[in-house]
């Protein structure tokens, strides 16, 4: 038997031979047949509060249940926080860039025509098109000029009943489009 | 360790028999009361605890020959109530003084013993870095010299956990008496 092992036992020795001596048992004797002849009244000294409504937090696996939610929610939350993160910038971009800033070689018009052409798609994605302040302008003139020209024609038209009839007829016959006139 | 008739005298809602049987009883839970907690009021509010238990549900005892293991199981799980009380307030670390104690006492002899409160200081201090699981089982097969078996009933662990607990309770201690005296 190495010294360790010997130090050991005999403070083991020492320990099981030392065996708590217990005084005061009258006492203890009275409290218990106090509290089992009175529970009501021992209940209302022990009650507490806090053990009462927060006494399961003691509880092991309750703790350890716990604490799994939690490290589960944190990492949901930075999931979540990245993912708003990428999509902010994803937003960013794709911000409309105004006429001021868009510095680019001389104006050939070549831009607003490629625009008009695909605004002039009828089946756009949403978001899919991006337009500047100038282009939307130039759009809308465009449109202005389209339409006084529409307006002398069918004054025009209209002024001649022969040519009506005759315009009627041919859109009748090629029946591509409905013209009231 | 009790009188069967006893405790059907208990059964039959004898008070007289009851305080007789806290008389034979007290002693038991207290030694395993305080060695376990150290403190010797904790431990006879344990006690009384465990006695006022035992006669709210004495008709559920299967059998007088099964009260023993049926007490120390109501002692052990109030003490491991009291410890994760008292985890909230720590008590102070025992400082070189109470190293030198121990190592007195196990120059002195086998045949030294140790007072209430030395003892409550030994084991607190070799046990400190023990769980309540490791504790338990040390202090019931090597202070209180239960049998695994009684021990596997009393604790409701398996006879391998039991072993695992008290190897590492043991090597533990080993190592703290090698460390300090």
């Amino acid at each position: 038997m190495d010294p360790e092992e010997r130090k050991y036992g005999s403070l083991l020795n020492i320990l099981r031979k030392s065996r708590p001596e217990l005084m005061g048992i009258e006492e203890i004797e009275e409290k218990v047949l106090n509290a089992i002849q009175h529970p009501g009244k021992k209940r209302r000294e022990k009650f507490n509060l806090f053990d009462y409504f927060f006494g399961w937090v003691y509880i092991r696996w309750v703790r350890v249940s716990l604490i799994t939610v939690s490290v589960f929610f944190i990492g949901l939350f930075i999931y979540q926080q990245s993912l708003i993160l990428r999509r902010i910038s994803l937003l960013e971009s794709q911000t409309i860039i105004t006429g001021s800033q868009f510095v680019r070689g001389p104006y050939s018009g070549l831009e607003d025509k490629l625009m008009l052409k695909k605004l002039s798609r009828r089946n756009m994605n949403a978001g899919s098109i991006t337009i500047t302040e100038k282009q939307l302008e130039k759009f809308a003139d465009s449109y202005n000029e389209l339409e006084s020209k529409y307006k002398d024609l069918i004054k025009i038209i209209e002024d001649d009943p022969d040519l009506k009839k005759s315009v009627e007829e041919k859109l009748k016959e090629t029946n591509k489009k409905k013209f009231n006139l | 360790m009790v009188d069967p008739e006893l405790i059907e005298q208990c059964r039959n809602g004898n008070l007289q028999s009851f305080r007789k049987l806290i008389g034979i009883s007290s002693p038991f839970a207290f030694s395993v009361a305080f060695r376990m907690l150290g403190d010797e009021d904790l431990a006879k509010d344990v006690v009384q605890e465990t006695m006022v238990t035992i006669w709210s549900k004495l008709s559920k005892i299967r059998s007088a020959g099964s009260y023993k293991t049926w007490l120390y199981r109501i002692v052990v799980n109030k003490c491991y109530d009291q410890m994760r009380r008292k985890k909230k307030n720590p008590e102070e670390r025992a400082d070189e003084r109470t190293w030198t104690l121990i190592s007195n006492h196990i120059s002195d002899g086998p045949d030294n013993t140790l007072e209430n409160r030395e003892t409550a200081i030994v084991i607190g201090q070799l046990t400190e870095k023990l769980s309540p699981k490791q504790k338990s089982v040390f202090i019931l097969i090597d202070l209180e010299d239960m049998t695994t078996e009684e021990v596997s009933e009393i604790t409701g662990m398996s006879r391998r956990n039991i072993k695992a607990n008290l190897h590492y309770a043991r090597k533990n201690i080993g190592e703290m008496i090698v460390k300090y005296i």
